[in-house]
């Protein structure tokens, strides 16, 4: 590991001289403040104060964020940067959002004040209380429903507004207070997580750095846009605009829109339908059998399941391998030549004959996925499906290569606050908490993956919901989520505590206001090509009346007596310093706490990784933790740990009565092969660059130039004469959503596309329409077949002018 | 004379409006006012046969674009009052507030569609090479902003070896104005005047 | 027609600034071809007091202006750059349009001006009046707005100048001492004229110049596509436009009464109105 402390060292570059000619330009204009319009106003300030931050939402970015202030009014927002810094000079410049928080922090909609609800669930009416009344009623609260439910009873649901080392104070809280109902899952990767242990084992299957494909012939990226989903100037959106550009690879993203990562390189585009990765990739891998492209050395030994002779012993001689699929031997017999791929995907049979010599030719070939082919009610198979391919051609665990999942990250070393041991053992899948609370008594391991219990034996009565926007936005299906959340029999008490009235926050019984992780000491470890640590400060002491999460937990500690317990007697400046002096044991070479908090920003250069390159050196002595210790193209213990899980409809290929074991392709509940004549169109979301979920989701200047939009193609959009910037109304069984149209040939035709996150805004003891245009008013809360994890972006719909 | 421009990379740049964003941030502008802003070109056509097999040749590029300090500056031709003035040393082309009646002939006249009269503070506001930065030895918040390194600033005869006086649509020719942006193009690009060229995102840069 | 109404204070200038000064140039024409009408010291004050009427229009024109700056109190400022920017000399035309009208006022009201001498003051009237319609139009002539630079905009402006103008001018010029309209026939002609050559030059020049933009496009805006949105109005200005003048024509070549003339005149001004906000919608820039 190398080691590149220069950056950091060189700090911020102020007026350093680095610009020896605009020296010369200082003293004309100096001489003339007036000239230069307002210039001359800065110099009457009273002093500046600059503190270092990094930005703490559920982005991988974390960058670096300098908060300018003066009068502890925050003037304006920086970043890390030296803009005369050579290329590839690391930066963890922040992104637009980053760089809009002072609308953020300061906005007039901020939380300032403990409230308590004086409205029905979901109408938004909030009086302002004490801190002490809030705790009590909390803790009062808290303390009836364990005694009367148990601790199974609360939950504290998926919600990732904060990220640090010390972000989760109400798990650890929850833990010393008898536990709670935990989760597994998240809402970013439910399916390929759950996949990919089946394949290449639970541990040790990261992917290669974006670095390592610049050696590579050939990329394929599959559902995956690095500049709008990591967005920061150190983050995959740097590392994807410099692999870029110094890669003689050729790249193909694979993708239902032209996103903004192949914006300005429309050739790289391949527009494929939504939800048929997998599809695609049988065609592929038809073509590589038939033209004996494929790599069986490699298949036979790293491999099990490509063909009959690595099938485990009980399922040889049933035409179950991959190869049997492909060929139209197994399964449901359908040779799955590229014409057949070509109807499902609607990629032509030539250009998956030619892509398929390429992927078959190409040596390095490095083929990687983002989540959004994932996010999907197939989409265990689809990111199984991606990963299978690199395989195919034996292009794992070599140099420029890839395993097919999504590009590594690196970070520098750190540790978290422990959230303590959970006494409650039971856990559900995170997105069916909503189920949990409406009619848990059913839920089982069999039918709703509940973990370590066979079956729950309480809905939730309690959340704590914490930096979160979950319980409606960011979940599915809005309108039976606000059913289930406004009926007060059920779920029994929300604790919100937010910084600003999110959507999920008008269910909310009392609502604590939270300080930004800038308007405190903080820090976090992230990074991607590059690894960096963030040390921060609170740019302005606490205004109104806002309190750390720290904090709250520490005064409902104390009405239940574990104060102590929960502190250790620390601070929460004190506990990140400590948990930094044991990072600090395991690097030596990080810094000392004062120079990290005074350098703000440390970074740490790696060589690119390789992902499995030990597993391919040695695959006897790296055995996988896979149950043949290779890889799994045919899994054994897939169809063993869900024998007897009781299905849905469509959950697998027509006949079938086990989940497939195989990476296959079958239609979506709501896809290409599923539309109705009501709901004639795909409706599939994004990650959208002027929101991070649903965060800023609300600041005017945000939404100013990021509209919320449809995107449509002209060929559907005409038919209804719908026109670009017109208002039009989507709906499906679930809703009713109205947002612009954005019409262009970015987006496949039939299929529409609406960024996800867009804040909720419908009268929902009225007409339900939500004007906001939230995609989640018309998204399902089936959850997908193997994982339960969220299928959002397996959608149909119709769409009209308004 | 030392003339002072931006230097735009075209196959580095993602349209993520980190230098829109910055710099509103930083001159705080109010809603309504950009100081950048970037455009969005797409042209050609995305189709599907009566197969189901979809076919492109669609493609779009963005560009982001702030004052460009032009040697013929349209905007200070048009001024009557003289506010509006390229600065002998910098070539700067900037607004003097003492002096600006707020006419917005200049907003009328710009070709980039750059000024705009804040009727509240009562002049016309725009790009100003972030002078006052300049006087510090800093340079602009937005190309210190770009996550993608897509933005320089500097004297132009240092941006000219970089790229090429910016003629690509959605932009005017060149020799309108004469403007101090170069520009690498990606293969994308279209130049200027191009009958396909057209903003894709006219929302965004109201 | 949004683009338009944000222009709502130019138009308004645009109009009425003109109105005004057409009025004093028809009236210093009818000086100068009727100069035994204004004969007597009756008839000269009498059209002192009138010319002050029109400029007092054309003051209110200016007014309206001034709800186009941001700053007013900066106003000043603005004929710093005369000679070279479009909107100075438009201002120091119109500055030097209403000296000149106060002076040619004041020397009706109280000088005793001999008919030399009246003639010579009618003379830099006329002149003067013109050159400020033809600024005020030559104040759009930018290089950089491909839909205004060409001369049928200055032509345009002083076209509508000369149509409302000798119509206002008609309505003002009768009645009590002075009778001009209903009495001196050459006169009569000459205001005649005056409105049927503003009318057909103002109505084509605006014509042709607006129908133009249909073949502009930029990358934001269809010049056909503005034209589409505004067509109704462009028509429906220039039919006020001919109208306003075959009935001013007639009114005074027959010398009919208040009642015709006022209905002219508000044709002409509405028909001017309307052209001005239809000219302002179909602005198309040589770039964005
Ligand atoms: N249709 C559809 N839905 C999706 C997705 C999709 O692709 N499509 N993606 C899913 C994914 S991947 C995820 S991760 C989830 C994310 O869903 P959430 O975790 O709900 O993410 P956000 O919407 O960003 O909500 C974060 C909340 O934290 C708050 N917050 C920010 N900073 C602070 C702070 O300092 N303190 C406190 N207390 N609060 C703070 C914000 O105001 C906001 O309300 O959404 C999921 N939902
Ligand atoms: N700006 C921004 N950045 C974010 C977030 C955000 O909300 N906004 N959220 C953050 C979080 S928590 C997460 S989990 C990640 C999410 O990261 P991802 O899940 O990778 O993001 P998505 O936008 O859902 O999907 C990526 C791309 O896949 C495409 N896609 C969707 N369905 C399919 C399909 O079936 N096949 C193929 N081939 N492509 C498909 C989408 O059009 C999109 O361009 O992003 C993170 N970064
Ligand atoms: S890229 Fe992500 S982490 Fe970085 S500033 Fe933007 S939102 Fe924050
Ligand atoms: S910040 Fe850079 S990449 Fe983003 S839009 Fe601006 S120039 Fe383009
Ligand atoms: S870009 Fe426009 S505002 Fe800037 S100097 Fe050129 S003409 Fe003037
Ligand atoms: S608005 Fe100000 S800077 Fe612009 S032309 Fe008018 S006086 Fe000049
Ligand atoms: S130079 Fe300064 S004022 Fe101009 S666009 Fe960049 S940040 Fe804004
Ligand atoms: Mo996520």
């Amino acid at each position: 590991m190398e080691e590149s402390m220069g950056v950091s060292r060189r700090g911020f570059v102020k007026g350093a001289g680095a610009l020896g000619a605009l020296a010369a330009v200082g003293t004309t204009a100096a001489a003339s403040p007036a000239l230069f319009g307002a210039g001359s106003s800065a110099s009457a300030l009273p002093e500046e104060k600059v503190t270092w931050a990094h930005c703490a939402i559920n982005c991988p970015g974390r960058c670096s964020l300098r908060f300018h202030v003066v009068d502890d009014e925050v003037t304006w927002v920086e970043t890390y940067t030296d803009p005369t810094a050579p290329f590839d000079d690391p930066q963890p410049r922040a992104c637009l959002r980053g760089r809009s928080y002072r609308r953020w922090l300061a906005s007039p909609d901020r939380l300032s004040y403990p409230m308590k609800r004086v409205g029905k669930r979901g109408e938004g009416k909030f009086e302002r209380i004490s801190w002490d009344e809030a705790i009590d009623l909390a803790s009062g609260k808290l303390k009836e429903v364990i005694e009367k439910y148990g601790n199974e009873a609360v939950y504290i649901p998926y919600a990732t507004g904060v990220s640090a080392t010390t972000a989760r104070p109400f798990n650890r809280l929850m833990s010393l207070l008898g536990g709670y109902l935990g989760f597994y899952n998240s809402y970013s990767t439910a399916q390929i997580s759950t996949i990919t242990p089946y394949m290449y084992g639970p541990k040790g299957n990261t992917g290669s750095s974006l670095a390592a494909a610049e050696k590579s012939e050939l990329i394929l990226m599959f559902g995956s846009s690095p500049t709008e989903t990591r967005q920061g100037g150190l983050t995959t959106h740097y590392d994807w605009v410099s692999l870029r550009e110094k890669t003689k690879a050729k790249i193909y993203m694979i993708d239902y829109r032209l996103n903004d990562s192949i914006t300005n390189h429309s050739t790289q585009w391949v527009p494929i339908n939504p939800g048929t990765d997998a599809a695609l990739v049988a065609g592929i891998a038809h073509y590589l059998i038939k033209h004996d492209l494929i790599d069986l050395d490699f298949l036979h030994t790293y491999c099990v399941g490509f063909d009959e002779q690595t099938m485990p012993e009980e399922y040889r001689g049933k035409n179950l391998s991959y190869r049997a699929y492909v060929m139209g031997e197994g399964y449901d017999k359908v040779e799955k030549t590229p014409q057949w791929a070509a109807k499902i995907t609607g990629i032509s049979a030539q250009q998956i004959e030619a892509l398929a010599q390429e992927v078959g030719t190409a040596k390095p070939l490095y083929v990687v996925q983002g989540w959004g082919s994932q996010r999907r009610s197939n989409g265990e198979w689809a990111a199984w499906s991606v990963m299978a391919l690199p395989c195919l051609v034996g292009q794992v665990g070599l140099e420029g290569t890839n395993n097919g999942t999504r590009e590594d990250r690196t970070s520098p070393k750190s540790v978290s606050m422990p959230v303590g041991k959970n006494p409650v053992g039971a856990k559900i899948p995170c997105f069916m908490f909503t189920d949990a609370i409406d009619h848990a008594e059913r839920m089982t391991a069999k039918n709703a993956g509940v973990r370590g219990t066979d079956k729950l034996n309480v809905g939730i009565k309690y959340m704590i919901n914490y930096a979160g926007n979950c319980l409606t936005n960011q979940h599915s299906q809005i309108n039976l989520a606000h059913d289930i959340l406004a009926d007060e029999s059920k779920c029994e008490f929300i604790l919100g505590i937010d910084t600003v009235l999110c959507d999920s926050l008008k269910y909310a019984d009392v609502i604590l206001p939270d300080l930004f992780r800038f308007e405190q000491t903080s820090q976090i470890s992230t990074g991607s090509d590059v690894a960096y640590m963030i040390t921060g400060t609170a740019c302005t002491p606490p205004k109104f009346e806002r309190k750390t999460a720290y904090e709250m937990a520490s005064m409902i500690a104390e009405r239940f007596g574990v104060r102590e317990k929960f502190t250790e007697g620390k601070t929460e400046d004190e506990w990140i310093e400590e948990l930094y002096e044991q990072a600090r044991q395991q690097d030596s070479k990080l810094p000392t706490w004062e120079e990290a908090k005074k350098m703000g920003v440390y970074t740490q250069k790696h060589a690119p990784v390789v992902s499995m390159r030990k597993f391919r050196e040695d695959p006897e002595a790296n055995a996988l933790g896979t149950p043949s210790g290779k890889i799994e193209i045919f899994s054994a213990k897939l169809l063993s740990d869900t024998a007897d899980w009781e299905f849905g409809k469509d959950d697998t290929l027509p006949g079938m009565s086990t989940l497939l074991p195989i990476p296959a392709y079958f239609p979506e509940w709501y896809g290409i092969e599923t539309t109705t004549d009501e709901h004639p169109l795909l409706l599939s979301g994004f990650h959208y660059r002027g929101r991070l979920h649903s965060s800023w989701g609300s600041i005017p200047q945000m939404k100013e130039v990021n509209p919320q939009e449809a995107w449509i193609n002209p060929a559907d959009a005409e038919p209804r004469g719908i026109r670009g910037g017109d208002t039009v109304r989507v709906r499906n069984e679930f809703g009713q959503i109205e947002l612009l149209a954005k019409v262009t040939g970015r987006v496949v035709p039939g299929v529409v596309a609406v960024s996800q996150g867009a804040w909720h805004d419908a009268d929902m003891y009225g007409d339900r329409v939500d004007r906001g245009g939230c995609i989640n008013t018309l998204t399902t809360q089936r959850p997908s077949p193997l994982a339960h994890g969220n299928p959002q972006h397996t959608n149909i719909c119709q769409v009209e002018r308004v | 004379m030392t003339q002072y421009g931006f230097y735009f990379d075209g196959t580095r740049c993602t349209g993520c409006k980190t230098c829109e964003m910055a710099c509103k941030d930083y001159k705080d502008l109010p809603m309504g006012f950009a100081f950048r802003k970037v455009y969005e070109v797409e042209y050609g056509a995305t189709t599907r046969d009566a197969e189901g097999i979809v076919s492109t040749t669609c493609a779009n590029y963005s560009l982001s674009l702030s004052c460009n300090h032009c040697d013929q500056p349209a905007c200070v031709e048009v001024c009557p009052t003289g506010a509006m003035h390229k600065d002998p040393d910098t070539g700067l082309v900037t607004v003097s507030q003492q002096r600006c009646v707020g006419c917005g002939y200049c907003h009328m006249a710009c070709p980039y569609n750059v000024p705009k009269v804040d009727r509240g503070r009562g002049f016309s506001t725009k790009c100003d090479g972030c002078a006052e930065r300049l006087t510090q030895g800093d340079l602009p918040v937005c190309v210190g902003a770009c996550p993608a390194r897509a933005l320089s600033f500097g004297p132009v005869d240092q941006m000219q070896k970089m790229g090429a006086r910016a003629s690509v649509s959605p932009l005017p020719v060149d020799s309108l104005t004469a403007p101090n942006l170069y520009v690498h193009a990606s293969d994308d690009f279209l130049p200027a005047e191009h009958p396909e060229g057209k903003v894709a995102n006219p929302l965004e840069v109201k | 027609m949004e683009a338009a109404f944000a222009e709502l204070p130019l138009a308004l200038f645009t109009t009425l600034a003109p109105l005004g000064a057409g009025a004093l140039l028809a009236m210093a024409l009818v000086g100068l071809v009727a100069p035994s009408a204004l004969a007597g010291e009756g008839a000269s004050r009498a059209l002192g007091v009138r010319g002050l009427v029109a400029l007092a229009v054309a003051a209110v024109g200016f007014a309206a202006s001034l709800f186009h700056l941001a700053t007013p109190a900066h106003a000043p400022y603005v004929l710093a750059n005369v000679g070279s920017s479009p909107l100075s000399n438009e201002i120091a035309a119109g500055v030097a349009f209403l000296v000149v009208g106060a002076v040619f006022c004041a020397l009706l009201l109280f000088g005793r001006p001999q008919v030399a001498a009246l003639t010579a003051a009618c003379v830099v009237m006329v002149a003067v009046a013109l050159a400020f319609g033809w600024f005020a139009g030559q104040a759009y002539v930018m290089r950089t707005i491909a839909s205004w630079n060409t001369v049928l905009v200055p032509v345009q402006v002083v076209g509508f100048m000369l149509l409302e103008g000798a119509i206002l001018a008609q309505v003002l010029l009768r009645g009590g001492a002075l009778d001009v309209a209903a009495g001196d026939a050459r006169a009569r002609r000459a205001l005649a004229c005056l409105v049927v050559v503003g009318a057909v030059v103002g109505a084509l020049a605006f014509a042709a110049q607006v129908m133009a933009v249909q073949g502009m496009v930029t990358p934001l805006v269809s010049g056909a596509q503005l034209l589409a949105e505004v067509g109704v109005f462009l028509w429906l200005s220039v039919v006020l436009l001919l109208a306003a003048g075959g009935l001013a024509a007639v009114t005074a070549l027959k010398g009919l009464g208040q009642v015709p003339a006022g209905l002219a005149l508000a044709l002409a001004v509405a028909g001017v109105f309307i052209a001005r906000l239809v000219f302002y919608a179909t602005q198309v820039s040589a770039g964005l």
